[in-house]
């Protein structure tokens, strides 16, 4: 039994079909924003593409998972070996497994006589492959999605499209009528209306069954929720006594059952037993079956199973994806004998209901496709992200290393030398005693610099990476970033950096997580004195005030570096992100943000390349419950 | 002209420079010490020494891969030279760059000061041999 042809021209103009035809070029942006209902190929561009709109394999299963190629170049070599642009460490891929080409925007992929094939889509390469967004490749055990290039940039778009105001040269076309979402539902509804034909009804309510389909699937990023809804609607529309929904297990092949229903108040078997016999015929012929064992339909007539499962209609469909078929759903509905008799052989399943079970479960294989290969995506990018910290962090971990070892090195000359002197007691000069004793001293203030720089890396990791409720207790903001200042004083010197220290008056005691608040400051300041890189004349000023319109507590910290290039101010908060290349952790920032935002307040960055930056750290104002403020305070003109 | 061999150190970190400069002069060796790369290249230039031990990563010179390093052996000549870097490398080659000594950090004082001592007594003999 083929698709019917009306459903599936539906099931093509559908929102879920049409994920994976969108020109990846128009969705470039904020990534959360296309979350949780994004479409694959909006996220695919948004993680996958490069700035630049560069096509790009992605890859999602395998020893490279996580990892994401640009195709650059005329040609790129996929294999084994190092000399490919591409190189995977799958022991299945061959040395020289397959090849890239590029010819203008086109990538054709064609298999290099690899010992396993190169696989696009499930179908094995036997010749060139022109590769389209979305085409999943297999080449060894590795699974690659490929992003192509993005035809129309975002600058372009803008010259073709324009937003006027009312006025200015429009057509003055005016609003004759609006509908809401809910109202564009209510017009696919499949209530009858007096004098319209049966025909109509059905085809309404079978549109109406879609639409509600194409939302239910649209809305969930979990399989088993997204099965589960699929089938509370199919007990919506279907009379089914029983169903059930098996997935294909992605290793083993084989069907797994994963959501089951039953019709509430109707008897049923414990056990839904499925003919392994109409299960095959399912999978092999990818068509859905309608089955009757009072039927008539001799196809069934030499399977056994059939007989054994008594007087009963079922529908069994296949979920076929835009791939492969992802699984089968079924639902079965039994008449006993008494209705039998009281109501004739009356079919309660029809071909129509199979048309239906047939799109509304492909629209559920396309949700199920994409929800796997979203995980897979969220799985591979967490791996890379996760493997981005490891490394960043190792990294920070080995400078500290050094140092203590320099410092360890350095107190190991002192003993060496003390030993020598203390056995040549007779000899030893109370300057080269001290000389000894100087080196120890130098060396344990190394290994103690460093323990202060492993200290401080760990609460930053702890800060950032906890979701931690600020203690909140009255303080005084004065004091917290005085703290800092005379913390920082000694680093400060270190640098040749003149550090000023204005405190605001008039700033009320404020509640807020002193320690945190602490932690973000001493951040920011660190972060000051290292920008700072004149050979003289650097200084850093922190400063507080009290804006009493805003309700804000403001630290200022000002320092006269080399400044922040402004396309590079919006990665100053980003994990690992540091400008400071090895003295930095690239957790500072990220932290003090934090930090703020705990409090609901924020960092304000202003900075000029070559003048310097002044970065704001905005508290907002909540005073302590049992503090009475009055115009006076607000307007900082009386000290409380 | 000093009898004694001249070591040039390139490292941004105060504490460092101060480790390995207490460790060689221990060892009779004259240390000059520069924080800057380009700075010591300059300095170089009319103040020829016996080797120069560079820390890389701290200059945000590091290497990935052997033309780097190659590059930065053109830097200094016949001179010996000695890079610290990160260990992250993709030609997979740990120790021994294409004209220079490659030293992964963390690295232990001890092998490093071996490995300068033999340096310097290899272009001295080379230096006799002349």
């Amino acid at each position: 039994m083929k698709q019917d042809s009306i459903l599936s021209a539906a099931l093509r103009s559908c929102p879920t079909t049409f994920r994976f035809r969108g020109d990846g070029a128009q969705v470039r942006g904020n990534r959360e924003l296309c979350l949780p209902t994004a479409p694959l190929v909006s996220f695919l561009t948004t993680t996958t593409s490069g700035s630049g709109g560069v096509a790009s394999l992605f890859v999602i299963k395998g020893r490279d998972q996580g990892h994401r190629f640009e195709l650059e170049g005329v040609s790129v070599g996929i294999g084994r070996d190092a000399s490919n642009s591409i190189q995977l460490h799958d022991t299945e891929v061959s040395r020289r497994h397959a090849e890239v080409r590029r010819d203008d925007d086109k990538f054709q992929l064609t298999d290099l006589g690899s010992s396993n094939g190169t696989f696009v889509n499930g179908r094995k390469l036997t010749d060139s492959h022109p590769l389209a967004s979305g085409d999943r490749l297999q080449i060894g055990a590795s699974e690659m999605l490929y992003t192509g290039p993005s035809e129309t940039g975002a600058a372009d778009l803008a010259k073709q499209i324009k937003i006027i105001s009312r006025g200015k040269g429009g057509d003055g076309s005016q609003i004759v009528q609006s509908m809401g979402q809910d109202e564009s539902s209510d017009l696919l509804s499949g209530i009858s209306r007096p004098g319209q034909s049966p025909w109509l009804a059905r085809a309404r309510s079978n549109l109406q069954i879609m639409y509600r389909t194409a939302l239910a699937v649209s809305h969930t990023l979990d399989i088993d929720q997204l099965l589960q809804r699929i089938m509370e609607l199919i007990f919506e529309w279907v009379e089914a006594d029983r169903g059930c929904i098996m997935l294909v297990h992605p290793e083993t092949g084989k069907l797994e059952p994963k959501v089951r229903r039953d019709r509430k108040g109707v008897a049923t078997e414990d056990k839904i037993t499925i003919s392994k016999t109409i299960l095959d015929y399912v999978r092999e012929k990818n068509e859905g079956v309608l089955t009757s064992n009072a039927g008539d339909d001799d196809r069934w007539d030499t399977g056994a199973s059939i007989v054994k499962m008594g007087i009963r209609e079922a529908i069994c469909v296949p979920m076929q994806g835009r791939y492969d078929a992802v699984g089968v759903i079924y639902i079965d509905t039994t008449t006993s004998a008494r209705r039998l008799v009281q109501q004739g052989l009356a079919n309660k399943f029809t071909s129509e209901h199979l048309k239906l079970m047939v799109a509304v479960a492909h629209q559920a294989a396309l949700a199920v496709e994409d929800t796997s290969y979203y995980s897979a995506m969220v799985q591979a990018e967490r791996l890379a992200a996760v493997g981005q910290t490891i490394a960043t962090l190792s990294h920070h971990i080995k400078n500290i290393l050094q140092g203590i070892r320099g410092g360890s090195y350095m107190i190991e000359m002192g003993l060496e030398d003390h030993g020598k002197l203390i056995a040549d007691s007779g000899e030893s000069s109370s300057e080269q005693l001290a000389k000894a004793g100087e080196t120890i001293r130098r060396g344990w203030d190394i290994v103690e610099k460093n323990q202060e720089k492993i200290s401080k890396l760990v609460l930053d990791m702890l800060t950032f990476s906890k979701e931690r409720e600020p203690d909140l207790q009255p303080g005084d903001v004065n004091q917290v970033a005085s703290d800092v200042v005379e913390l920082m004083v000694s680093r400060a010197d270190d640098f040749d950096v003149e550090l000023g220290w204005e405190p605001g008056q008039g700033i009320p005691t404020l509640t807020f997580d002193a320690e945190g608040m602490h932690r973000a400051v001493l951040n920011v300041v660190t972060n000051a004195i290292d920008a700072c890189d004149k050979e003289e004349g650097s200084f850093v000023r922190v400063a507080t005030d009290f804006d009493a319109k805003r309700r804000l507590a403001l630290i200022t910290v000002e320092d006269n570096g080399g400044g922040i290039p402004p396309d590079e101010i919006d990665k100053i908060f980003l994990l690992f992100e540091s400008r400071k290349g090895q003295r930095g952790t690239g957790l500072g920032l990220p932290v003090s943000q934090k930090i703020l935002k705990e409090h609901g307040g924020q960092i304000i960055v202003e900075s000029e390349v070559g003048r310097g930056s002044l970065f704001t750290l905005e508290l907002p104002a909540v005073f302590p419950v049992d503090h009475h403020v009055g115009e006076d305070t607000m307007d900082g003109t009386q000290d409380v | 002209m000093s009898s004694k061999q001249s070591v040039l150190i390139v490292d941004r970190s105060d504490d460092s420079r101060a480790v390995l400069r207490m460790a060689l002069q221990r060892r009779g060796l004259e240390i000059f010490e520069a924080s800057r790369y380009e700075a010591a290249r300059q300095w170089a230039q009319g103040h020829p020494v016996d080797l120069v031990v560079v820390d890389l990563e701290r200059q945000g010179l590091d290497i990935e891969n052997s033309s780097e390093s190659f590059e930065r052996q053109q830097d200094w000549g016949e001179v010996p030279l000695v890079l610290l870097g990160s260990a992250r490398r993709k030609n997979g080659k740990d120790n021994q760059t294409d004209a220079g000594q490659f030293i992964a950090k963390p690295y232990r004082y001890g092998p490093l000061i071996r490995r300068i001592e033999e340096l310097l007594e290899t272009s001295q003999q080379a230096d006799r041999a002349a």
